[in-house]
């Protein structure tokens, strides 16, 4: 199981702000896109952590940026949310140590962690759709691109928590931990305790989180 | 006008494989998070490295492969060193343990394992 399930300190204000110009203009300007690329290629030169993430989730580093994704027209959405992903790590903040289910996120046989409602363990796995970023309800976005966001790399996927999911997420956590008596269920307990190590870097922060999945 | 004949496949087509993102040595490298699964592959069509003889090459070139579908990728699999070349010492961990020392233009820096899925991909 070499997809790993990764969680990130996320502002999605910032990333949706940083998105919704792209977003407007993306289908009545045509250098849109080129604009998008140099903000994203600004972004991977500035910052980092942006690219150890794109190396990471990918093996990209410039030269392959440069030479597979095209500068002028974008051929289909992949390349463009080539670039939304660069703004995307750029709204994570750095963490003390890496946060995520791991490969725990498979149970065996597809289970739900004990205790825990399937729609909870489905918003800890993939986190909501970036449709539902405030940019999202803005009419004149399309939002095709947006539910094609996902890091360029093999079996990817990426989603959010809002700051207003994290507390009430993390309480129904905490007691289905309590709720555990040990026998037989240490691969629940392990899930669960990486579930709530990474509600509460964000709950500390005050911000949400965003959940990367990649082999 | 009549249309020219649909062009069918011969039945046993080889199917190629893929690993999507960057065509670079890093990318045919597993991570430390990816052992003691294997690296990522899919016969899903994407952009990145292609394996034009799939799956029986990779094995053919002495990896061992294991389904891995997922909701997502169904057609998701798992690449190993076979036996034979953990006989050699060439194991995933070593594999993983070279990712962080690649230099993209200094093919010595690239595990023997890297070079080889290079060898049978474009």
């Amino acid at each position: 199981m070499a997809v790993s399930h990764d969680a990130y300190v996320f502002e999605p204000d910032r990333f949706s702000s940083a998105i919704a110009p792209y977003l407007r203009e993306r289908r009545r300007d045509p250098d849109a896109y080129r604009r998008l690329r140099e903000e994203g290629l600004r972004i991977f030169e500035r910052n980092a952590e942006v690219r150890r993430l794109a190396s990471e989730y990918g093996g990209w580093d410039l030269d392959a940026i440069t030479d597979q994704i095209p500068a002028e027209a974008p051929e289909d959405l992949e390349d463009e949310t080539f670039w939304i992903v660069l703004l995307l790590y750029d709204s994570f903040r750095a963490a003390e140590r890496p946060l995520g289910l791991g490969e725990r996120w498979r149970l065996p046989g597809g289970a739900t962690p004990r205790g825990l409602d399937e729609s909870d363990w489905r918003l800890l796995v993939r986190g909501r759709g970036f449709t539902e970023l405030p940019v999202g309800k803005d009419v004149d976005v399309d939002v095709d691109v947006l539910r094609a966001v996902r890091p360029g790399s093999t079996a990817s996927g990426a989603g959010w928590l809002d700051p207003s999911d994290i507390r009430p997420l993390l309480d129904r956590i905490e007691r289905a931990i309590g709720r555990l008596d040990g026998a037989g269920e240490s691969d629940d307990r392990a899930v669960l305790a990486s579930a709530a190590a990474m509600l509460e870097a964000a709950r500390d922060e005050e911000r949400g989180l965003c959940v990367v999945m990649s082999g | 006008m009549t249309p020219p004949p649909e062009r069918i496949p011969p039945t046993g087509a080889t199917k190629p494989a893929f690993r999507r993102g960057g065509k670079t040595s890093r990318n045919l490298t597993p991570r430390q998070g990816d052992v003691p699964s294997g690296l990522s592959c899919t016969e899903t069509p994407s952009k990145g490295w292609k394996f034009p003889g799939g799956i029986e090459a990779i094995k053919g070139a002495g990896f061992e492969t294991q389904p891995d579908p997922t909701d997502d990728d169904p057609l998701h699999f798992l690449v190993r060193p076979g036996p034979s070349h953990i006989a050699r010492g060439l194991t995933l961990q070593s594999w993983a343990d070279s990712r962080d020392a690649i230099d993209e233009g200094n093919p010595s820096t690239w595990h023997e394992l890297t070079r080889l899925l290079r060898s049978i991909a474009e």
